[in-house]
């Protein structure tokens, strides 16, 4: 069956105007199904010995994390290790907000927009299950599905709340706060071959406005000195290098300087004073599109 | 929901006389109540004025004094008692999938069923058939045991 992938034609003219002639290996890797890879859950058992689990499905190191493998095997969600928590199916560009986070143990992490918690056992894990996490979902199905993540990996150190990440009301409370913003999801199209089919450009600005409320939300959570990453699994503009300048225009933050050895990533779009962004383009690692941005409260 | 921290003493010495659960894998813990569930967690720093709807896993529910345990208790610690141990792939998969195995003069009430020496979940056993208990949202067909 050849699967007909939605991809508006705004979309690929937008995205024209951002990378040339690049555009169009853009769109052919849009158009490509990303390949699986797992995270290997610490907190259960050693990455060798899960390593052994998963052998059947020949898995090969992930260049920027010891701890994360791309896997030739369709359904890794279907395995007895996968049910006992021994791994994440995770895409590797989604690892790469909690790597900028660098969560340690004892600390207290607030994780805004926390389901279905990839990202939230992945921090869990580097803090080896000690100091608090705040998982915060807004939905109650979301937070159902958070919860049940949360038990399959063993993670004890973390409390779920459901409440709207626009209004949260922590002031000053956080060591780190991971803003993954909800977004209109283009990177993920690799993912999903009709993630883009109610994709316009107002609906990228309604989020643009949406993530803006949060982004300042999560810079008030942060204790001064205290880390905030904010990223997307989109590639737009408005949604991250925009939200970014808003940030550094009215908020209490500067960029930190970021690089991830063994991953390719490009600095922030010209126009905007944020270089130090990562974006990353799905053609450049094979994985899907993702944006992230480290920050320190300066007051 | 609301959450009451509870005595870490009764609930250590109920899951280690009952389920030989190692009281230093329990000793470092707090818990927690929330209606008739009672919850596990590391020691954790409880936020203020938001609608908390979870601390750590759900170790089992309140029942006429006794704590019934749930099948995230068996999936995240080490139980030595009232345990079964399926005998292939196949016991494997029905278990997981919520069926009955049968055993020969097991343990009686609510049991670990392991595998390979990992736990995979829980059991309402009556000494001869072991029904699962695995909640439907962990259960699956014909997954892969490798």
């Amino acid at each position: 069956m050849v699967t007909q992938w939605i991809i508006p034609k705004d979309f690929v003219s937008k995205y024209s105007k951002i990378l040339g002639d690049e555009v169009r290996e853009f769109i052919k890797y849009c158009k490509i199904p990303t390949r699986p890879a797992v995270r290997i859950n610490t907190l259960k058992k050693r990455v060798e010995e899960v390593l052994r689990e998963i052998d059947f499905m020949s898995p090969e190191k992930i260049p920027f994390c010891d701890y994360a493998f791309r896997i030739n095997y369709d359904k890794p969600g279907n395995t007895l290790s996968h049910f006992l928590g021994h791994y994440y199916v995770q895409d590797p560009a989604s690892l790469v907000p909690v790597i900028l986070l660098a969560p340690k143990p004892g600390e207290k992490v607030l994780d805004m927009t926390a389901a279905p918690g990839g990202k939230t056992t992945h921090i869990a894990q580097l803090m080896e299950n000690r100091g608090t996490v705040v998982a915060n979902d807004v939905r109650l199905e979301r937070v159902k599905m958070l919860r049940s993540n949360l038990e399959r990996m063993g993670v004890l150190n973390t409390i779920v709340t459901m409440n709207d990440a626009m209004s949260l009301g922590y002031k000053k409370s956080f060591d780190k706060v991971l803003l993954d913003a909800p977004c209109s999801s283009e990177g993920e199209v690799r993912k999903r071959w009709n993630a883009l089919s109610g994709w316009s450009q107002r609906r990228v600005e309604q989020f643009s406005r949406v993530q803006k409320r949060m982004i300042k939300r999560a810079v008030a959570a942060a204790k001064p000195g205290g880390t905030i990453v904010y990223s997307t699994c989109t590639l737009s503009p408005e949604e991250n290098e925009e939200v970014i300048q808003y940030a550094l225009e009215n908020l209490p933050v500067k960029i930190v300087r970021q690089r991830i050895k063994g991953l390719k990533h490009r600095p922030g779009l010209e126009g905007y004073d944020c270089r130090d962004c990562l974006r990353i383009w799905p053609q450049d690692n094979d994985t899907i599109g993702f944006f992230a941005c480290k920050m320190v409260k300066t007051a | 929901m609301r959450f009451k921290k509870i005595d870490p003493e009764q609930v250590i010495e109920f899951l280690s006389r009952e389920y030989g659960v190692p009281e230093k894998e329990l000793a470092n813990l707090s818990f927690w109540s929330s209606g008739k569930r009672v919850w596990a967690s590391s020691d954790v720093i409880l936020p203020k004025g938001v609608n908390i709807q979870g601390i750590g896993i759900v170790i089992g529910k309140m029942k006429e004094g006794r704590i019934i345990p749930s099948n995230a208790l068996f999936k995240n610690f080490t139980i030595t008692k009232k345990k079964i141990e399926l005998r292939s792939e196949k016991e494997v998969r029905t278990f997981m999938s919520g069926g009955t195995i049968k055993i020969d003069n097991g343990p009686r009430g609510i049991v670990c069923a392991s595998y390979n020496g990992e736990n995979i979940g829980k059991g309402l056993s009556n000494g001869k058939e072991v029904l699962s208990q695995v909640p439907k949202e962990f259960r699956a067909k014909g997954i892969h045991i490798p």
